[in-house]
């Protein structure tokens, strides 16, 4: 339900205010000790401890901030490169890898379906050579690399395996994630190169190569934020992206892996909106909710399965608007503060450019200088969890919580379960029908946004300098791929990919290994993915053209 | 005489598999009374001026998210011309205001950049219908 009508500021509203949180349940006018739980250490616990409501370190932010994460990568891996450094040293904690959308796919940039998208939202990537040049001079021994990736997960991992091993880096030493959820591709964003069951199998491989060699390495990230970017409420999202977390949990356990052996190598991505309380009660329900269905569920007992290492970005880009650009920076404050009041480990910055272009180097910059400013300006990061005790936070914490569970209970009970109700579209309509309310209430003025349906700035705003993309990319990037070719030893390619076909066929435990032979040969991503996709008998993405 | 319905193809050229916005546009064009085919995520220019001349639309809208507007529409209209079709193309998405006259000058009867209101779209494609 939306709220009343937006007010100008100042102005009063006529008849009796009603305020709804965008979960849909009504935010009261005031709260009190009675709608704040009762019981401190059952409800809502000491930081550190179950089940971890406030933080999941005793410390929180106190011995050490959130790590800024933004995620970069566009033209050439030079380019990628280039900028990665740039981020690291103007305050980014680690690598975080955005790749094109041929990369994402399997295609090389010289396939016909590649053109105009070559290193255009992302660095491109053909082969591991590109890797090699992408991570030229950064240490992997220290800077952690966390890689957007899911249909392709697989190969990213094996290519930063290879990288490492040639920077005489043991793997065990590698600190970063791998997104690898593919339902999340399937339900918001669609980047899928094959059917479930085979995209399902190379998420499993992906998984136990992690957990058995990069001990140190996430086998998943949850991307709740796209969820939220297709629609979700905070309590859809929640729901959604507990439900997927779970989904690959269970996974994992059918390959023979123990709960505690899978639990804490798995991490949740969330969105924040401006709506600060709200999101923050989201993100401690968020670890409330995980500690209890790892307990209750699985029968976690071990603290590193109970607690959820939390990401997020600060804020969503679906609230970045077009006009008036420069008040993007306040939403962004206010994204990073519900991030941080909300207890994250890492968060993600969107830059102030976001509605026109891939964010330029400034705009980056200042997506992190906002972090850096209420990390180390504000008292934000005194004591753990500032606003644990507030009537209002615990009650919406409470009540998110709740509503998620109920919805979590929906998918299993009434949907068929994750699969089945992805299959069956039924999270998309939900998360769908929300995005078309929301963007009804937007235009029809409901839902106040300042610059874009209530105070419309009149005086001139200054233009934005905004990143351009290089046509000649994907011609150079054509040029790299011929002379790869003519260098590499054919042969070995050939058996490689031959090999790796059969392993697809068998949809076995040996899938990863041959995947790592053939990137390590300097087989293409394109050629990877075709072989995958004779041995799977299936290839979503080209079949059908 | 009843005037006939427009007939609306949204199609989404290229990779890029965010259709939330595509969506809403579809929606909100059947709201007001037009027949609207949305073409899913990740088709080609070809896929999309044939399912245009199957379907015998009266106007096709591009969304375009991911920087490639300029030769994914270029390469939409050429196919739609290669199969002598009167149709009017639209495009929207993350196009910026600089480039909005060239996209005019390739052929595209309008363009609707990202924040472009609800009801601009609606307005100016109702209007659109071919006679019949």
């Amino acid at each position: 339900m939306a709220p009343d009508p937006p007010q100008r500021l100042g102005e009063r509203p006529e008849g009796k205010v009603v305020q709804f949180s965008d979960s849909g349940f009504e935010i009261a006018r005031e709260y009190t000790p009675a709608e704040a739980p009762l019981d401190y250490d059952e409800h809502v616990g000491s930081p550190g401890e179950f089940p971890y409501t406030r933080h999941i370190r005793h410390e929180g932010y106190r011995d050490r901030m959130w790590q800024p994460a933004l995620y970069s990568g566009f033209g050439e891996p030079a380019d990628a490169n280039q900028r990665f450094k740039f981020l690291l040293g103007e305050g980014n904690g680690r690598v975080s890898i955005a790749f094109d959308l041929p990369t994402q796919l399997g295609l090389d940039s010289d396939h016909p379906r590649a053109r105009y998208e070559v290193g255009r939202v992302g660095v491109a990537i053909d082969s591991l050579r590109d890797f090699e040049v992408m991570l030229d001079g950064i240490d992997l021994e220290t800077v952690p690399v966390t890689m957007n990736m899911n249909a392709l997960a697989p190969v990213v991992v094996a290519m930063l395996a290879s990288v490492a091993e040639q920077q005489d880096v043991d793997l065990a030493s590698l600190r970063g994630t791998i997104s690898n959820d593919i339902l999340h591709e399937i339900s918001c964003r669609g980047l899928t190169r094959w059917g479930l069951r085979p995209s399902m199998c190379l998420l499993g491989e992906t998984a136990s190569f992690v957990l058995t060699n990069m001990p140190g390495f996430y086998a998943f990230n949850v991307r709740a934020a796209l969820l939220h970017e297709v629609g979700a409420n905070p309590v859809q999202e929640l729901a959604f992206a507990m439900s997927i977390a779970l989904r690959y949990l269970d996974e994992l356990l059918e390959r023979g892996y123990g709960i505690d052996e899978v639990a804490p190598r798995l991490s949740l991505f969330f969105a924040t909106s401006p709506k600060l309380f709200e999101e923050a009660a989201k993100l401690r329900a968020a670890r409330r909710l995980w500690a209890r269905l790892l307990r209750d569920r699985y029968g976690a007992t071990e603290r590193e399965s109970l607690r959820i290492r939390t990401t997020s970005v600060a804020c969503n880009g679906s609230h970045f608007v077009r006009e008036d650009p420069e008040l993007n920076l306040v939403r962004s404050a206010l994204g990073v503060l519900a991030s941080a009041l909300g207890g994250v480990q890492t968060m993600v910055g969107t830059a102030i450019d976001e509605a026109y272009e891939i964010p330029s180097d400034r705009a980056q910059e200042l997506a992190l200088r906002v972090q850096q400013i209420i990390g180390l300006e504000s008292d934000v990061c005194a004591t753990v969890d500032p606003l644990g005790g507030s009537y209002f936070i615990e009650a919406m914490t409470d009540q998110i919580e709740r509503d998620a569970r109920e919805l979590m209970k929906k998918v299993e009970d009434d949907w068929g379960g994750v699969d089945r109700a992805l299959e069956e579209e039924r999270l998309q309509t939900v998360m769908r029908d929300r995005a078309l309310t929301l963007q009804r209430e937007i235009e029809e003025g409901r839902r106040p946004i300042v610059g874009v349906n209530v105070h419309r700035s009149t005086a001139a705003a200054p233009p934005l300098t905004l990143h351009e993309s290089d046509p000649e990319v994907c011609e150079r990037r054509v040029q790299d791929l011929n002379d790869l070719k003519s260098n590499r030893n054919s042969s070995d390619v050939e058996t490689a990919l031959k090999v790796l076909e059969e392993a697809a066929r068998m949809e076995g435990s040996a899938l990863m290994s041959a995947i790592r032979q053939a990137v390590d040969v300097y087989s293409t991503i394109g050629e990877i993915a075709q072989a995958l996709s004779r041995g799977f008998g299936n290839d979503r993405l080209l079949e059908s053209a | 005489m009843v005037p006939s319905r427009v007939r609306v193809l949204i199609g989404k050229p290229g990779l890029d598999g965010h259709d939330r916005g595509a969506r809403i546009v579809a929606q909100v064009l059947r709201d007001a009374g037009c027949e609207v085919i949305y073409t899913g995520t990740q088709r080609t220019p070809a896929e999309i001026a044939s399912a245009a001349v199957d379907e015998d639309v009266d106007v096709v809208g591009l969304s375009i998210l991911a920087g490639g507007y300029m030769g994914l529409t270029r390469e939409v209209l050429g196919e739609l011309a290669a199969r002598q079709t009167d149709c009017a193309v639209v495009v929207g998405g993350t196009i910026p205001d600089s480039d909005v006259q060239t996209l005019k000058d390739l052929g595209c009867a309008a363009v609707f950049p990202v924040g472009t209101p609800l009801k601009e779209i609606v307005s100016w494609v109702t209007s659109h219908g071919r006679a019949r």
